[in-house]
């Protein structure tokens, strides 16, 4: 069997762990440059009709009137207490697969009280990170993940075991719940009349293949408890890295994008290294903000192939802002840029070539010097040392103003108690 | 070493003596009589928290536990652990974080302070233990 562990309100449940005065107060988090709202605590969605993607501004109202708290995300405490989460879940099973930040499939062998299972998790984790969890168990993750979506309307735990409670369950369900099936899916789907995860289930494979792709049909058998879709135990290494945000305000000066391009070149090549990785592809993207349609909207991007694989920051910053320098265009607002490391392999295995513009020695010691940075900066604080080329006022960073400390990651923010 | 000995008496080339190139340094002097007792190092990490993913870390405010729990100091604190009797735990009391000393008495539960300025505080269900203090960490 295979047990799906969601957590509920991930991000609004972080907030409440170390606010104990919010434990039953609506609580709403904001996505990145405070834009919309990505996640609302189970007192806030009672209270206000949320469409998740619809922007922050248009909720500010409703919200002040209800006394909901509202956040900006602070993805380095629900960094932490993923990584937390995780770990204890280790316990309960010989196999996890991390899915996202706030959920993990465990195969579960030899438990014959999968309610018992399921409820010792819950209590596990509630206990030891105060996030609350839903757990749904059925024979194929498919089905797992309907099973939690039940689970989290009732009381958390809901286990398939059974053909009938499957069925029941495939009943309740309308397609678009269907883990993999779209927008698109849906749509089509409807237009065939079938609305509920039982009667998707039942279409004939022929049907389902011609209409839905191998993707379809693999949806298909693992609803009539095929598994299909394989457990990854062992994530692959990156094929790519990249670091794309949006500037908290529209950008003009070629000054300002080379300080943003430093920036997330940066926090690639940082994430880069912590993998052992070394790139030999970089691309770069700038582009306008295609929402504003009365303004002229400019996209362009740049690619490199490098002649050995580096992971020096200060050399693929080089190469960047080369970059950036071709493709700028005065006269544009741009609200987004984007770095991209790709073609990346094990560092230990990078070769020298004879027209490389540094010597063997002078690629070691840069190395040396990157790692250096990184060990200076995990002590002190991230971008303690930076380029300066990233720029020190940054007028074009996130927007993040309604962040909470990092309760569990700086010492300067760990919580107080009386 | 390349010699040229022939066997009927010893006529060495010494001329020419290849010797291999260390890249590495190498230690002189005798093997150290402590090499076969080596041990890791103290680990603070491991020493100060059993349970990484449970535990977190607080810092001290007002008196209410003095002379144990000063202003300032680190609590080392466990969510996992089991509350038992006389434990310093950290509790939440209207809405607040606060560090006493659970007492278990029968089928009662208080909250001491160390310090005799203050009530105890029977634990009532509007009150929840957030976790058992481990360690207090000090700077003198």
């Amino acid at each position: 069997m295979i047990a799906l562990v969601d957590c509920n309100s991930f991000f609004a449940s972080c907030e409440k762990v170390f606010r104990p005065d919010l434990k039953n107060a609506p609580v709403v988090v904001l996505s990145n440059n405070d834009g919309c709202i990505v996640a609302a605590s189970r007192e806030a969605k009672e209270i206000l009709d949320l469409d998740m993607f619809r922007p922050y501004f248009e909720y500010k109202d409703v919200l002040k009137k209800n006394n909901v708290h509202v956040f900006s995300s602070n993805y380095t405490l629900y960094g932490d207490i993923s990584a937390r989460i995780m770990n204890l879940l280790h316990s309960f099973t010989q196999n996890i697969e991390v899915y996202s930040i706030d959920e993990a499939f465990l195969e579960v062998k030899g438990f014959t009280n999968l309610y018992e299972y399921g409820e010792r998790i819950k209590k596990s984790i509630y206990q030891g990170t105060g996030i609350p969890v839903s757990v749904g168990i059925a024979k194929t993750k498919v089905l797992a993940k309907i099973a939690t979506g039940i689970a989290k309307k009732n009381d958390g735990i809901c286990i398939l075991d059974t053909k009938e409670k499957t069925e029941d369950a495939l009943k309740k369900t309308d397609v678009k719940e269907i883990w993999g099936i779209g927008r698109a899916y849906k749509k089509k789907l409807y237009r065939f009349g079938t609305r509920t995860a039982l009667e998707f289930r039942d279409l004939s494979d022929l049907f389902i293949k011609k209409q839905f792709t191998k993707v379809g049909l693999n949806i298909a058998l693992e609803l009539r408890g095929i598994n299909c879709i394989n457990m990854e135990l062992n994530p692959s290494p990156s094929k790519g890295i990249t670091t794309s945000r949006s500037f908290g305000k529209s950008v003009e000066k070629l000054q300002d994008l080379e300080e943003a391009i430093s920036e997330y070149t940066t926090l690639a090549c940082t994430k880069m290294r912590t993998q052992n990785l070394s790139a030999r592809h970089i691309s770069i993207f700038i582009t306008t903000n295609s929402f504003k349609d009365n303004s002229p909207q400019y996209w362009n991007s740049y690619s490199e192939r490098l002649l050995v694989n580096t992971d020096s920051t200060s050399e693929i910053i080089g190469y960047a802002l080369k970059g950036l320098r071709k493709i700028y265009k005065r006269g544009y607002s741009y609200k987004k840029a984007g770095v991209m490391l790709t073609d990346l392999i094990d560092s230990k295995t990078i070769e020298p070539d004879l027209f490389d513009s540094l010597s063997m020695t002078d690629r070691q010691k840069n190395s040396k010097l990157m790692k250096t940075v990184d060990k200076i900066n995990l002590k002190w604080g991230r971008n303690c040392l930076y380029h300066a080329s990233s720029g020190i006022k940054q007028s074009w960073q996130m927007k993040r103003n309604l962040m909470s400390p990092c309760y569990t990651t700086r010492w300067e923010d760990i919580p107080t108690v009386r | 070493m390349k010699t040229n000995k022939t066997i009927s008496g010893l006529k060495e080339d010494l001329s020419k003596v290849l010797l291999p190139l260390y890249v590495d340094k190498i230690s002189c002097g005798f093997p150290s009589p402590a090499s076969n007792y080596m041990e890791k190092k103290l680990d603070l990490n491991e020493h100060l928290i059993k349970n990484r993913a449970s535990t977190f870390i607080v810092r001290a405010m007002g008196d209410s536990m003095e002379p144990l729990i000063l202003e300032g100091d680190e609590l080392i604190v466990d969510r996992l652990e089991e509350p038992k009797n006389k434990n310093i735990v950290i509790a939440i009391v209207d809405g607040e974080f606060t560090m006493k000393r659970l007492i278990l008495k029968g089928n009662k539960k208080y909250l001491k302070a160390e310090n005799n300025n203050y009530n105890i505080v029977e634990i009532t269900d509007s009150i929840e233990i957030w976790g058992v203090v481990q360690k207090i960490l000090r700077t003198v």
